[in-house]
């Protein structure tokens, strides 16, 4: 059985010089901006609101309502469903068809006031090996139960976006511990419906530990 | 200075995972990183380094921070470049003094004479430049060079990757001095701002995001007891029997101090309490002391209202003890830079009002960790709502407090100057150690 050696990710904000001040330039930011971007603005402020919610779970939708007031094409921007989207393409192709057609529907003359533009922020991601190695299944229930919440989301959230590398070798690794029916479920389980990533943790832990249980 | 402090120094106040990275990333960090700056003390850039580079040398990283010398001309010149580069009230900028012509031919002369004054003010910035560059040895991996002091020092750069660190609003600048610096600036290999906001889109570098920080184990942050605040509110004559609302700031036009005065006025016809203007004068600002008569005048007659004038400056210590005093902490200022006072009061846990300029919206977010303020009636009405609910208060200010241990401590500084660093010699967007 081989050591299976847990990964963290930290993010550096970096500027892209594209900024927005209405509906259409935002959108036409949107079109062009790197994957990274999206990933930033839609899922680094999912990791945040862990500790402090306001309201909105994604930046644009939270800019929506907050400098344009916006709140119906606001509400669709928080309610995407990320299930939907396998990669951060198919994810720009649905936020582009949501403004889209509000667009098509509504006035969107509005513009932002100075100093509250929408200013595009890639993000880049350093990921290196933590400290917590593992060489079991029981072992790596409990790592999971203590390791902090930035490695979650990693794992289950960031790395399953940016080429899935990590979680891929997770995924191998589980497998290789004869546990094929536990990868499944962690594989169906849907990370974005949560209040907050300790609830996350928390349906992980239960979901391993009831495999543990059936097969006992 | 071969003083070094543990990360670990900061376990009881931060998540572990951040200071477990901190050495992991730390440990890829290979050769010597430099700090360069304007002077060793005074100002929040002073105050950051001086956390800042015990905290790398704990880390293992061989740092030295070295300031850039030059005489009274040299830094007259740059605290012009600093005045014309931030942007002023409305957008216009403060422009060096200029005679009204009388005639074309004054009109021509006053032109020349001004051209001439600019060009006798940059060669004598690049001179001291030259200077600073034969005497200090910048034969280093990582080079950090604060703000446009000692920005030129990068025509001679041999190697390394220099990274220009820009602690100022330079979005809207003087366009003339904004162009002499562009020339230098944009030889470094990145460039870090503190909020999109104060960014340049004509710089053609990398532009890294890095709002600055407070150190929660500075003597301005630190905790002090009970029997630590009285003695400070004593000092001042100062009684805790009824709410106090404090803004910390210099006696400076742009800190809308008298505007705060109208708010608590407001507030004070209907609930008891206290108000403490906080503050000294800048040295090179001389509408300080200007300033500081106005309020006095203002505050005339108001035995609740303390103006407390710090000359010699009032020590980290007392200023911690007047915002752990406060029930409500102001920040009402008309233009700011990044305004770090808010992080200092939400760190103690109180809730901020403050006004919707510079890096202040960033801090506050608006009914969460404190409040915006547009007006002097809105500010007067937070007031009022917040002492009348100290239960709300006591949310406000809790949410602060882990805004401000998430996001402005100087951990979260240190990590992400690893990152650049990690960044500039990894060019991919994802990089795996």
């Amino acid at each position: 059985m081989t050591d299976f050696i847990f990964y963290r990710a930290r993010y550096q904000s970096e500027l892209t010089g594209k900024r927005a001040r209405d509906l259409p330039e935002l959108l036409a930011a949107i079109k062009e901006i790197d994957e990274s971007s999206i990933f930033n603005h839609i899922y680094h402020a999912l990791l945040d609101s862990h500790f402090l919610p306001i309201g909105y779970p994604n930046d644009f939708a939270y800019w929506v309502i907050d400098a344009l007031h916006e709140p119906v094409l606001a509400e669709r921007l928080a309610n995407l469903d990320l299930r939907e989207f396998p990669d951060l393409e198919a994810l720009r192709k649905e936020i582009i068809r949501i403004i889209e057609d509000y667009m098509a529907m509504y006035d969107v003359s509005r513009r932002a006031d100075v100093g509250q533009e929408f200013y595009f922020i890639r993000c880049i991601s350093v990921t290196f090996p933590t400290r917590y190695v593992v060489t079991n299944m029981n072992e790596a229930l409990e790592t999971i139960k203590e390791i902090d919440l930035d490695s979650i989301f990693y794992y289950f959230i960031a790395s399953r976006l940016l080429g899935g590398a990590h979680y891929k070798e997770l995924s191998r690794w589980i497998r290789g511990n004869n546990s094929h029916e536990l990868m499944e479920k962690l594989d169906n389980l849907y990370p974005y419906g949560f209040a907050n990533m300790d609830a996350l943790r928390n349906e992980i832990v239960r979901i391993i530990e009831g495999y543990f249980w059936e097969h006992i | 200075m071969n003083e070094t402090r543990s990360i670990w120094d900061y376990e009881d106040i931060v998540e572990r995972s951040l200071l477990e990275d901190l050495e992991l990333l730390a440990e890829h960090i290979s050769g010597r990183v430099l700090h360069i700056n304007a002077t060793y003390s005074g100002g929040g850039v002073a105050e950051i380094l001086s956390s800042m580079i015990l905290l790398l040398k704990g880390l293992g990283i061989e740092t030295e921070w070295n300031i850039i010398r030059g005489d009274d001309a040299f830094f007259s010149i740059t605290k012009t470049f600093h005045n014309v580069l931030h942007g002023r009230v409305n957008g216009a900028v403060e422009v060096p003094v200029k005679h009204e012509p009388v005639s074309v031919l004054d009109d021509l002369k006053s032109e020349i004479g001004e051209l001439t004054r600019r060009k006798e003010m940059f060669e004598t910035y690049l001179h001291w430049n030259r200077i600073n560059s034969e005497e200090m040895d910048l034969n280093s991996d990582f080079v950090f060079i604060h703000d446009p002091q000692p920005a030129a020092l990068i025509d001679v750069k041999q190697r390394g990757k220099w990274i220009w660190r820009c602690h100022i609003d330079v979005s809207n600048p003087d366009p003339l001095i904004w162009n002499f610096l562009r020339k230098p600036i944009s030889k470094y290999d990145a460039s870090i701002f503190s909020t999109p906001m104060f960014a340049r889109p004509d710089l053609g570098i990398r532009q890294f995001l890095v709002p600055p920080s407070i150190d929660p184990l500075s003597d301005k942050n630190i905790e002090l007891s009970q029997g630590e605040i009285d003695r400070v509110l004593d000092k001042y004559g100062i009684c805790m029997d009824k709410p106090i609302i404090t803004q910390v700031s210099r006696f400076d036009r742009l800190k809308d101090l008298p505007g705060v005065i109208d708010a608590y006025k407001l507030v004070k016809k209907r609930i008891d309490c206290q108000l403490i203007l906080a503050g000294g004068v800048a040295s090179d600002d001389p509408e300080g002391m200007g300033v500081y008569h106005e309020v006095m005048e203002k505050a005339y007659g108001e035995e609740d209202i303390h103006v407390l004038l710090g000359s010699p400056p009032f020590s980290d210590i007392e200023i911690n003890a007047f915002q752990r005093a406060s029930t409500v902490i102001m920040q009402k200022s008309l233009k700011e830079g990044f305004g770090l006072v808010v992080s200092e009061g939400l760190w103690k846990g109180k809730p901020v009002i403050g006004g919707a300029t510079g890096g202040i919206p960033l801090q506050i977010i608006n009914d969460v960790t404190g409040y915006l303020a547009h007006s002097v009636d809105g500010a007067a009405f937070k007031i009022a709502n917040l002492l009348k609910n100290p239960e709300l208060a006591r949310r406000l200010g809790e949410a602060g407090k882990e805004h401000v241990r998430h996001n402005f401590l100087i951990t979260r500084h240190l990590k992400d100057y690893l990152l650049i660093m990690l960044s500039l010699e990894n060019p991919s967007g994802t990089i795996r150690l």
